[in-house]
């Protein structure tokens, strides 16, 4: 648990200092003249950006494992083959067209961009759940059913335990790609680390789009850690 | 008691099981085999209900199955699979706990339990609780596995080849703990094999199933003796004669027998004499010490010429021996008589080469 902490407290003082960032900035750009965005600081940034990735993770690991448990379930095995084509044709399917299809339908703002960040980072996390499931062997289950649990209990005892794994490192691989792909609800007006990415870019100023870039990156590797640190205490295997 | 009436299984058109009738007896061992599709698994199955009879009915104690909830049946059944299925996410102790907390046990009871049953399948309770099934060997993971099927008590133990994947040697000795284990709780088995040799060392009853239908029902001595037709006779093998006698113990032909005492040997002597050549010798314990010549003595000091000291072992049978073990000491060691003893190695009779092979002529006639 400690060692959860400490890199969240690390990467709590690391973006919350800004004369640090400052002078960093202004060593690796020592031409522009302003080196910190100036609408917001990092730590509402960061705010804004961990609200649109939690909020949209949140709801793709809910909507992600149950779709997944329901079509690895006799009453749902209709929709097993559906299920895997869906969530193996979007990995071709990049977040940007995601985005620009969400708009017309859902307007501008926060929503198109959970709907957007959602889409992307279900399928992830259904195609594991999937796997995870379909990879518990027969003879376990059956050694479970004929000790006389019930369906549910094989689910929630056996099935689920051993599909764990498979399960958190999809979610893993979901989340840190939705860290990156939620830097373009900026473009939506979503806010988030995307906005100084976009300032930059438009402004012609780096030291904006390596701000935002590098407290994106550094989001990413400290979820990884934390979702890496969950998969080693929730698993069984060694 | 399992009664299996009129019981078929039909996949498509094909029957699995094919009007099978039987009925095993309590705290028998019923040993179903045959070759491999020929229904064994499906038979086991049926009986709590993984897979359901398409026509026929089977009752336990005189209830039918089908009246019962799935779940509520197969608690009540011990139930060890073709590949053991322990679970690998948890620990032995937790595998072995698993349907006493279904049944809602008090932890410190469950605790209690898993020692009792490691202690049982001759596994360190202290040492195993806690390994990953990933960390067994095989054999230790068939030992789990009926510890498992045992843990909440269940009059029946159904077993589809429980010892399948263990090395010859350890498997023989599974099968007879097993054995021991059965005869010591009084359970009701059902238990599937392939293996001829496991079932006759085990059975007290064997029925040997031919595409769905069972073909003869019996104990293993009668259908050594007399297999019904041609498949039962090839399935048994060429060596059936032998076989039947790994059936038999020693004791059962045992003759009693003369014997001197390395002290007072003189008294009986004459009497000795007129029944054969030779003696056993023991110490005053009545433990063997060897044979001798009886022609050559007269005196305590010719007894000790004329005694040819040998280890016990070798020229002795535990009375709890099988004729079988028996017949290849004797061959092995070139002899046609051997010592029998009980527990504390004294002599208590002898057993001889003809009597075996009068034995088997009896049973191939019947
Ligand atoms: N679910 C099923 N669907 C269709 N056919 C089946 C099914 N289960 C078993 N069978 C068939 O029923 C027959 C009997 O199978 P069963 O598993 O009882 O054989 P077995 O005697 O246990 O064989 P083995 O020694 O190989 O384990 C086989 O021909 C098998 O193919
Ligand atoms: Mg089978």
């Amino acid at each position: 648990m400690v060692k959860a902490v400490l890199p969240v407290l690390i990467f709590a003082a690391f973006i919350s200092n800004m004369a640090l960032w400052e002078g960093l900035l202004r060593f690796l750009f020592p031409r522009e003249k302003v080196f910190l965005y100036p609408q917001a600081n990092l730590s509402q940034l960061v705010g804004e950006h961990l609200v649109l990735v939690l909020v949209s993770s949140a709801l793709a690991i809910i909507v992600g494992l149950s779709i997944g448990i329901f079509v690895t379930r006799p009453a749902g095995k209709d929709f097993l083959r559906i299920a895997n084509e869906l969530s193996s044709l979007a990995q071709t399917f990049p977040p940007v067209a995601v985005l620009a299809l969400a708009v017309p339908l859902l307007g501008f703002g926060f929503k198109p961009t959970i709907t957007a960040l959602f889409t992307y980072s279900v399928l992830p996390i259904l195609r594991n759940t999937i796997a995870g499931l379909e990879g518990v062997p027969l003879n376990t289950i059956e050694a479970a059913s004929g000790m006389g649990m019930s369906r549910l209990q094989i689910l929630g005892r056996i099935e689920l335990p051993l599909a764990l794994k498979v399960i958190l490192a999809g979610i893993r691989i979901s989340v840190i790609v939705n860290i990156g792909t939620a830097t373009i609800g900026a473009v939506v007006g979503a806010g988030g680390l995307g906005s100084p990415i976009i300032s930059g870019l438009v402004r012609d100023n780096p030291a904006f789009v390596l701000e935002g870039a590098l407290a994106a990156a550094l989001l990413a590797l400290l979820a990884d850690f934390l979702i890496g640190k969950a998969e080693q205490s929730l698993s069984w295997s060694h | 008691m399992i009664e299996l009436i009129n019981v078929s299984k039909k996949y498509g058109d094909i029957f699995a099981v094919k009007d099978i009738s039987m009925t095993i007896g309590k705290a028998e061992i019923c040993v179903l085999i045959g070759p491999s599709g020929c229904g064994k698994s499906t038979t086991l199955k049926m009986i709590n209900r993984m897979v359901e009879p398409s026509s026929g009915d089977i009752l336990i104690d005189n209830e039918s199955v089908a009246e019962l909830k799935p779940e509520l049946l197969r608690r009540r059944i011990g139930y060890v699979i073709q590949s053991i299925g322990l679970f690998p996410h948890m620990t032995v102790g937790e595998n072995i706990a698993v349907v006493p907390r279904l049944l809602k046990w008090e932890k410190s009871r469950v605790a209690a339990r898993v020692d009792e049953l490691l202690e049982l399948v001759k596994l360190d309770a202290l040492k195993y609780r806690e390994k990953y099934p990933s960390e067994l060997s095989g054999g230790e993971a068939q030992r789990v596995g009926v510890a498992r099927a045992l843990a909440a008590d269940p009059p029946i133990l159904l077993m589809d080849e429980p010892f399948g994947a263990v090395d010859p040697l350890n498997r023989e000795r599974l099968q007879y703990e097993f054995v021991k284990i059965q005869k010591a709780l009084n359970k009701t088995v059902v238990f599937v094999t392939h293996d001829i040799d496991e079932a006759i060392r085990i059975a007290d009853k064997i029925a040997i199933l031919k595409a769905g239908e069972l073909v003869q029902y019996d104990t293993p001595e009668n259908m050594l003796a007399a297999p019904v037709n041609k498949f039962v006779h090839d399935f048994v093998g060429v060596d059936r004669a032998l076989k039947r006698l790994s059936r038999f113990k020693v004791g059962e032909l045992m003759r009693p027998t003369t014997s001197i005492t390395m002290v007072n040997y003189s008294t009986s002597l004459d009497e000795m004499r007129k029944k054969g050549r030779f003696s056993w010798v023991t110490d005053v314990n009545k433990r063997l010490r060897g044979w001798a010549e009886l022609t050559k003595i007269s005196t305590e000091k010719e007894l000790n010429e004329a005694l040819t000291e040998l280890d016990a072992d070798l020229i002795s049978a535990h009375v709890d021996t099988s004729l079988k073990d028996a017949l290849s000491k004797m061959l092995e060691h070139g002899v046609k008589t051997l010592a029998v003893v009980d527990d504390d190695t004294l002599l208590i009779g002898e057993i001889r080469m003809a009597d075996i092979v009068d034995f088997t002529d009896e049973g191939d006639s019947s």
